[in-house]
């Protein structure tokens, strides 16, 4: 990590965001946002990038230096980096990083942006940022090859023509200005899930100026169950934030809180902290999953409890009755009335035990226990959940309440619809969301939309929305708009624009405020105006600036106290009913695209679903039992059928999965969005109901025909279709047993560590500084982040799902997903994360005929690609199998725009040339650079940070100096249950594994 | 056979060339079809292969402008059939050298009749052999990096890769042969040029015949030089396909990173070379009529080499298993158990069926003497080693130590229309060497009829024949 990491640099010289820029910067494209920029050198490396257009490049940079020329064919916007006076931190090539937030749904993740040039190029997590701690998710590394997706909107669009900017700003007035003059009459406007505090106090502003005006709530990502919940508990607009910081029982109700809901990336950190047993006292977290999908949390889980996802409702009735029943519990107001309510939940007698053992576990960890409930489950079991973590003292411990006081109380799409078909809503306006495209099925919304006489959509993509819209303008990403956001804890960031809009592109807030007053106001002014005005009429510059720089607004968050209390519960919890036979559609999002906002992102597409390994494609998801009764095979189709509709689309057998539920994964089948999306997977939201959102009862009958479905494990058949002994590849125990033999990984060894000979000399590596590597697969939940961030580092190439069919996938570190137990359909699972393990016998080097793989002093497995004859030997030789050969020229047609998001110190590989996962060579380089400058050939421990470890949300990846026995990395390889992959074969990886600690409940054993 | 019970006169032997023909005749039975004006038989077998050369030209086109990636190879299995077709080939040649090296020294002279073509295909199936390393690397254009030479960045290869020793091995091999190959030919180019009839013939076998005379001192050098490179093709013999079979045994994946290697696929290359040599041999010796020349005799002493080698290859795969299991090793004896009974059992048993089953049945007389039954049976060799190669090289690296990583390779069109071309290379350098080259080697094969030994009576006629005396001094020196 260098200086301007730990010390994140903020802008100086962007002063304002000129309305120029919404106006100028169009149907020009890139070279003018570029120009605007005047990151000229950015743009040079474009190909087809005339002398002539370089010429008028340099030309606009310096007339823009030259501020305020009149006459000029643009007016002089804020300069971001005026290159003819180039200020004084910016050298070319070195990269400058600015503090900024990131938003998913009700998500909020402070990052830290990397500027190369004038471009963004990579994402981590700010570290003062409470949730995100450094990490970043996948969803927040892939953003930025989004940012620079070419199939973007750029120009807006008017009824199936692109026109320009002044055209569309004028039927944009002409569309809404009837509304505006009659207070709002017949206006809509839909927004997404709205965490900024500027937007919402705009939106509260224009309901009172437009009080006739609906304001409609459409995110999928929206976690309107829990808010529904915990309004059930609390009140309106309560909130409760969990934390597993302190938890040492932690249940999940069907969801994956680890990796793909919520505030996963926090979560994910305590979570792991919370598992450490290299301490003085260790004391385990235990993790209780309940829930019809094996996701990557269930495979977290120490007990996982296998039921539909109509049970999971029904095991928490039995959780609270049997809570409440255990003697030491607490109490919570109101929750003995609610005995009745809960009737008695059918539970067998495996499901009564683990209730049993669960809420005795929870009664003993008083204060330590919390209840987590997924988006799937309705409010009431979200309540419910309350209940059991009121009686467990988890409020204000684990479950912190507060009122979220400015939040927004949007319509539903289902009111929205009601008013477009009674005629009470003309005008439509969307703001960044798509609810053509992700409205229940049985709303039957696009028929309604039609309806409306002026539909003016803003956002990312001219997607479902956008197409059937009169007026469709391109949105900006929140790498080119200011903004800011405020977590559902309370935590307030900013977001600040890391380049001029590409396309000129306005952001939600500039909209809305257009909406309010048909004018144009700089998104910079609106966020300042909002904060000045927080701040009691004026805004401390001094303040701003330490903002900017920290990312976070640190003014007090405020709030009164909130309690909840379940005395009018009891009437919101439906009567217990007996389980219904048939089948369930669970609608679940996506562990890669979620609801589909990144399904015109390569890197998440190609990504592999943690546990199913999926890429390209979704699936119907069901148990091995399930698919047997229906007689279908992996890949073969089915017709799942709801009450809102059917759809054929392939299955797939995923061990774990609940009997005769099918998981459906959201946010794939996208039409006319891109070319990425286009032929990936199926679109089940016509399968949803508005009623319930996670899950309906559905048919399920084999259909006709077959579909290839892209898998990175198991390609193809690769069960030799017979038993072969266990691989101690990944090695795990029970805490108990770790307690007794702490060194129980040695007993897994194929051949004992004194038979181990070479008759050859070990290698000498002279460097002062050993490079080596610690997984802790204790903590990896198999997020994908750290694939993710190596794919944005190391400029890796998407291959397309045809590639990937094949086998040629060029993931450098990628996540390997083994069962864990005898019952195809009981699974437990690990994963575990493989990069090249730089092995200092490292056998791909002696094959090479050509001597383009070979050993660094400091202990590194060099590729040099210009050596690389492409012979692939190597790739054989190596027992990891982490070696990516280029079959194709995969980088033969970046499109200029996604060349900007290319890392500058990483060469593009061509075809025919093996690559691998270097430790983030180009990082440790620049830090012993850093070192020798200043007059030391030690780089301090910590200085550097792979690109897999920076963003690990858990910290399992460990990478630093094995020389030096106090580095991090040398104290966790001191661990008892450090262990490394094939010892037997003497290869001496420098990556080394943690084995993996389970925790079960003795009771439960 | 009452062939077979007339016995050379003078060794009391069954005679090696049957029919009684003189030197005269043997001239005539081998030269006169090359000299023979109706072609077009020849012309449709070689627009036949030559069309399967343009194949192969059109797929390494296409390999070279698009990528390896027109081939099935994935993560796991980075070597699929451009290094069985490699193997395969630099195995089949190894027939050629054996016949005119080892049994040269070995004085079996039954080889004379046989071992022109037999080197000849070792050429042309080193030839084929050398395309595929050549075009199966990613960037063609760099391929010269592995050879040792002096460049500005002072990079030599890696000496410890077993794929240099390779380059070394089959380019020493290619050179030996060739020139072994063309000292042999130097007699009978003279010959050619000798009754050639046309202008064209007489300069262009001149020019080859580089001025042969059969002078005392030529035949003397020739002599000299023939037994010299027969010593050095005799270790290349056992080097090159020992070497060959470093490629994999030098490596650690299971499945390729056993000792026995180097005999066994010495042991290999043999068998499918011989079934090679009869593949080619049966339906020449009827279409050029050389039946008298290349006789049963030569098929059966071919085919028992054929049981030989099958039975040693056979005991390689017994011993593969049984060393799998003895050595403990979980690995290793996964990937035996795998490639029987695994995603790829179908391959291996066609291999075990073509080359443990197929060639004990060559115990039976009836099968070593009926070319028909030996030419299915040598095309089924050919199949059967084709596909040990494909079990060795595509099984192991497709199942190997992480399970994660297992893939399954399939091949594309290209990998066939590749494969397929190179038979097209062969082909057509086999077309071209029997329209102007002997087939058989006139010289040596002279020297193995009754009348060369220098105690040979002709029955009833005491007339010194040129040819007798010319033969008479060869045995000499």
């Amino acid at each position: 990590m260098s200086d301007t990491m730990k010390h994140p640099r903020h802008w100086r010289s962007l002063d304002e965001l000129a309305e120029a820029s919404l106006d100028t910067a169009l149907a020009a494209g890139p070279e003018m946002a570029a120009a605007q920029s005047a990151d000229g050198a950015a743009e040079m490396t474009v190909d087809g990038v005339s002398r002539r257009q370089f010429i008028a490049l340099m030309g606009a940079s310096t007339a823009l230096a030259g501020a305020g020329l009149e006459g000029c064919i643009r007016k002089p916007v804020e300069h971001i980096l005026p290159f003819a006076n180039r200020p004084e931190y910016l050298v070319p090539g070195k990269p400058v990083f600015y503090a900024s937030s990131y938003q998913l749904g009700a998500t909020v993740a402070g990052v830290v942006v990397e500027n190369q040039d004038g471009r963004p190029t990579k994402i981590e997590g700010n570290p003062d940022h409470p949730a995100s701690l450094g990490a970043a998710s996948s969803f927040a590394q892939a953003s930025v090859l989004g940012f620079y997706d070419p199939e973007r909107s750029r120009t807006p669009w008017h009824k199936d023509a692109a026109i320009s900017w002044d055209a569309a700003w004028a039927a944009f007035e002409e569309g809404i200005a009837p509304a505006r003059a009659s207070g709002g009459e017949g206006l809509a406007l839909v927004v997404d899930s709205v965490m900024s505090p500027t937007h919402r106090a705009q939106l509260a502003e224009l309901k009172r100026t437009l009080p006739k005006a609906r304001i409609v709530l459409s995110d999928r990502l929206w976690p309107a169950q829990a808010v529904a919940g915990a309004a059930l508990a609390a009140g309106p607009k309560a909130v409760a934030v969990p934390s597993l910081a302190d938890a040492k029982v932690i249940v999940v109700l069907d969801g994956d809180v680890l990796v793909s809901e919520g505030d996963s990336t926090r979560h994910a950190r305590d979570f792991a902290t919370g598992r450490a047993v290299d301490v003085p006292k260790p004391d385990m977290n235990r993790l209780y999953v309940v829930g019809p999908v094996f996701d990557a949390t269930a495979a977290m889980a120490d007990h996982r409890l296998r039921v539909r996802a109509s049970e999971v409702g029904t095991v928490l009735r039995g959780l609270v009755l049997a809570l409440l029943d255990t003697p030491g519990v607490g109490s919570a107001p109101g929750a003995d009335g609610l005995k009745g309510a809960l009737g008695t939940p059918a539970l067998d007698e495996k499901r009564a035990a683990f209730v049993k053992a669960l809420a005795r576990d929870m009664v003993a960890r008083k204060g330590q226990a919390v209840v987590m409930t997924g988006e799937r489950q309705p409010a009431w079991v979200h309540a419910l959940a309350h209940v059991a973590n009121s009686l467990v003292g988890a409020d204000g411990k684990t479950v912190s309440w507060r009122r979220d006081s400015d939040a927004l109380e949007g319509q539903s799409l289902s009111e929205l619809k009601a008013g477009l078909d009674d005629g009470s809503v003309k005008t439509v306006v969307v703001l960044g969301a798509n609810p053509v495209y992700d409205a229940a099925g049985d709303l039957g919304f696009a028929a309604s939309l039609a309806k409306a006489s002026f539909v003016a959509h803003a956002g990312l993509y001219r997607d479902e929305t956008g197409a059937v819209a009169h007026l469709h303008l391109p949105l900006a990403h929140y790498l080119e708009a200011w903004g800011d956001v405020r977590s559902q804890s309370g935590v307030a960031s900013l977001v600040q624009p890391l380049i001029a809009p590409l396309y000129g592109s306005p952001s939600s807030i500039e909209l809305t405020a257009r909406v309010a007053t048909g004018q144009a106001t700089p998104g910079y002014d609106i966020v300042r105006a909002f904060w000045a005005k927080a701040q009691g009429g004026s805004l401390d510059e001094r303040a701003w600036r330490r903002w900017l720089h920290s990312g976070l607004i640190d003014v007090p968050v405020g709030g009164e106290a909130v309690t909840p209390s379940y005395g009018e519960l009891a009437a919101k919890i439906p009567a217990a009913a007996p389980a219904a036979d048939g089948f369930e559609a669970v609608f679940a999002l996506d562990s890669r695209i979620l609801d589909g906002r990144f399904a015109n992102n390569g890197w998440l597409q190609e990504l592999p679903d943690t546990i199913t390994k999926l890429t390209w494609d979704n699936a119907a998801l069901m148990s091995a039992k399930t698919a047997g009764s229906l007689g279908v095979t992996p890949g073969q189709m089915v017709r799942v059928k709801t009450a809102a509709g059917e759809l054929e689309l392939p299955a797939w057998v995923a061990p774990g999965v609940a009997e005769n539920t099918v998981i459906l994964p959201l946010g794939f089948g996208r039409k006319n969005l891109g070319s990425v999306a286009a032929s990936a997977g199926f679109d089940v939201y016509p399968l949803t109901s508005s009623a319930s959102a996670g899950f309906s009862a559905a048919t399920v009958v084999k259909g006709a025909g077959f579909y290839d479905l892209a898998v990175t494990q198991t390609h193809d058949r690769m069960e030799p279709g017979f038993d072969y002994p266990a691989r101690p590849l990944v090695r795990e125990a029970t805490i108990d047993h770790f307690r007794e033999e702490p060194r129980f990984v040695e007993k897994a060894e194929i051949m004992a560590a004194e038979k181990i000979r070479s008759p050859f000399k070990s290698p000498e590596f002279k460097a002062p500084q050993q490079w080596g590597m610690s997984i802790d697969l204790n903590a990896c939940t198999g997020c994908n982040a750290c694939t993710m961030a190596c794919n944005a580092e190391n400029n890796i190439p998407v291959v397309g799902k045809a590639q990937v069919l094949k086998g040629r996938e060029m993931h450098w570190i990628r996540i390997d997903r083994y069962y864990v137990g005898n019952e195809p359909d009981e699974p437990q699972a690990v994963v575990q994360p493989v990069g090249c393990q730089q092995c200092e016998t490292a056998p791909c080097e002696t094959v090479c005929p050509v001597a383009a793989t070979t050993h660094s002093p400091d202990g590194l497995n060099d590729m040099a690609y210009n050596r690389c004859v492409g012979t692939r030997y190597c790739a054989n030789n190596c027992p990891f199998k982490v070696r990516r050969f280029n079959f194709f020229n995969f980088n033969l047609d970046i499109d200029p725009v996604a060349q900007m998001q290319k890392n500058p110190d990483v060469t593009i590989r061509f075809r025919g040339v093996m690559e691998k996962c270097t430790y983030c060579t180009q990082r440790i380089s620049e830090a012993k650079i850093a070192a020798k400058v200043a007059g030391t050939d030690v780089v301090a421990d910590g200085t550097i940070q792979t690109a897999c470890q920076q963003t690990c949300p858990t910290g399992a990846i460990v990478f630093g100096d094995v020389l030096d026995p106090n580095s991090r990395v040398s104290r966790q390889k001191a661990s008892p249950r450090n262990y490394v992959m094939l010892r037997e074969l003497n290869l001496v990886p420098r990556t080394s594994y943690l084995a993996r600690i389970r925790n079960p409940n003795p009771e439960l054993v | 056979m009452a062939q077979r019970l007339e016995m050379d006169p003078v060794s009391g032997r069954a005679p090696l060339i049957l029919g009684g023909t003189s030197f005269d005749g043997l001239t005539e039975a081998v030269a006169a079809p090359m000299e023979r004006t109706d072609w077009r038989k020849w012309w449709m077998a070689f627009a036949f292969s030559l069309s399967l050369l343009g194949l192969l030209l059109v797929s390494i086109s296409w390999l070279v402008w698009e990528g390896i990636g027109i081939w099935g190879l994935n993560n796991p299995v980075g070597w699929g059939w451009a290094i069985v077709n490699f193997v395969f080939w630099v195995g089949i040649g190894h027939a050629g050298t054996l016949i005119s090296a080892i049994l040269f020294l070995f004085r079996q002279n039954w080889r004379t009749s046989i071992n022109r073509s037999a080197e000849a295909m070792t050429i042309f199936a080193v030839m084929c052999a050398l395309i595929f390393p050549g075009i199966h690397v990613g960037r063609v254009w760099m391929a010269y990096y592995l050879f040792p030479i002096p460049n500005q960045m002072a990079m030599w290869p890696n000496f410890r890769s077993p794929l240099l020793w390779d380059v070394f091995a089959v380019g020493t091999y290619f050179t030996v042969s060739l020139l072994f190959w063309y000292v042999g030919l130097l007699p009978d180019l003279a010959t050619m040029r000798d009754r050639a009839t046309t202008r064209a013939r007489k300069i262009g076998y001149g020019i080859f015949a580089l001025g042969w005379r059969g002078s005392h001192r030529h035949w003397q050098h020739y002599e000299i030089a023939y037994m010299i490179l027969a010593g050095l093709a005799t270790p290349l013999v056992l080097s090159v396909h020992t070497i060959v079979s470093f490629d994999f045994a030098v490596s650690q994946l299971p499945g390729w990173h056993t000792t026995i290697f180097p005999p066994y696929f010495v042991a290999g290359a043999i068998f499918s070379g011989f079934a090679m040599v009869l593949t080619l041999l049966i339906p020449a010796r009827v279409i050029f009529d050389l039946k008298h020349i290349i006789t049963i005799k030569h098929l059966e002493n071919m085919a028992k080499i054929i049981l030989l080698t099958g039975s040693l290859v056979g005991y390689a795969y017994a011993m593969e298993f049984f060393i799998a299991w003895y050595s403990g090793n979980p690995t290793e004896s996964f990937a035996f158990v795998n490639r029987a009974f695994g995603p790829y059992a179908w391959a291996y048993w066609i291999m075990v069926s073509c080359n443990v089953i197929t060639p004990q049945l060559i115990w039976f007389e009836k099968v070593r003497q009926s070319p028909m039954i030996l030419f299915i049976l040598s095309i089924f060799v050919n199949i059967g080693m084709w596909f040990e190669r494909f079990v060795i090289t595509v099984t192991s690296l497709a199942n190997d130590f992480l399970p994660s990583s297992w893939g399954y390779f399939r091949p594309t069109i290209w990998d066939l229309t590749t494969f397929i071309g190179s038979f097209g290379l062969f082909f057509t350098m086999f077309c071209l060497f029997v329209r102007f080259l002997p087939m058989v080697a006139l010289a040596e094969v002279k020297t193995v009829l009754p009348e060369a030994n220098p105690h040979y009576e002709p029955p009833d006629d005491h007339g010194g024949d040129s040819d007798t005396l010319a033969a008479a001094e060869v045995s000499h020196a």
